[in-house]
């Protein structure tokens, strides 16, 4: 099984989680786990979030993982907030 | 004080959060206290312009933005559905991820972020007001 990075840019909402949905699908449908580079993400909403738990669950029926590396504070705080910060492995 | 009008309001959530995060009440305020309006006002803007109105219908959204010594309060009226978000069941955040849906996340994070949060329908409007200690 190999894994293959997806960079997100500064911000994960309502205006771009289409894009970054895609982006992680088309990994996941490789047969890859992912890495979601969240160095540069300084924002995630309420609809960022849903994109990261439908990736959890998309890559757990196909036996994938999902992993998540540079969060910062302020994102990490919502993921604990809304309970998602032990959802995700972290790299 | 800033007033804001919009209408149409259908597809243009990008264009109306753009404008209540730049008006000065908020601008002004520290980079975390912008975030957290910003996650609230994104929820609350992306329900008005995708649910409040019948499809087929484009109606308004008026949002007045007031800075006072220690708060910044932003007031949303629009003349959709009575809809109180307050009154949804919050979801349960302790349940692991199998069983997590998608719903009640967005006004979960409207309360976590704001100090006060209150809804009344007045008028034919629904009322939503958010309230945020700044200083």
């Amino acid at each position: 099984m190999d894994t293959e990075t997806y960079v997100l840019g500064e911000e994960l909402d309502s205006f771009n989680h289409q894009e970054v949905q895609e982006g992680i699908k088309a990994i996941l449908e490789k047969g890859n786990s992912a890495v979601l580079d969240m160095t540069a993400c300084k924002y995630v909403s309420s609809t960022g979030l849903r994109v990261l738990l439908f990736a959890k669950k998309m890559a757990a029926t196909k036996g994938l993982k999902i992993y998540l590396k540079g969060v910062n504070a302020e994102v990490q705080d919502i993921m604990s907030v809304t309970g998602f910060d032990g959802f995700f492995d972290y790299v | 004080m800033s007033e804001l009008h919009f209408q149409p309001i259908k597809g243009k959530a990008r264009e109306i959060l753009r404008a209540i995060l730049q008006t000065p009440e908020v601008f002004s305020c520290s980079e975390k206290v912008v975030f957290a309006f910003r996650l609230a006002c994104e929820e609350i803007v992306m329900n008005v312009t995708s649910y409040a109105y019948p499809e087929g219908f484009d109606g308004f959204l008026d949002v007045f933005i007031q800075r006072t010594i220690n708060h910044v309060i932003i007031r949303f009226e629009d003349g959709g559905t009575p809809f109180n978000p307050l009154e949804q069941p919050p979801p349960d955040t302790t349940i692991s991820w199998e069983h997590r849906s998608i719903g009640g996340l967005g006004i979960l994070l409207v309360i976590k972020k704001m100090d006060d949060v209150r809804y009344a329908y007045v008028n034919n409007k629904n009322v939503l007001t958010i309230q945020k200690v700044v200083s």
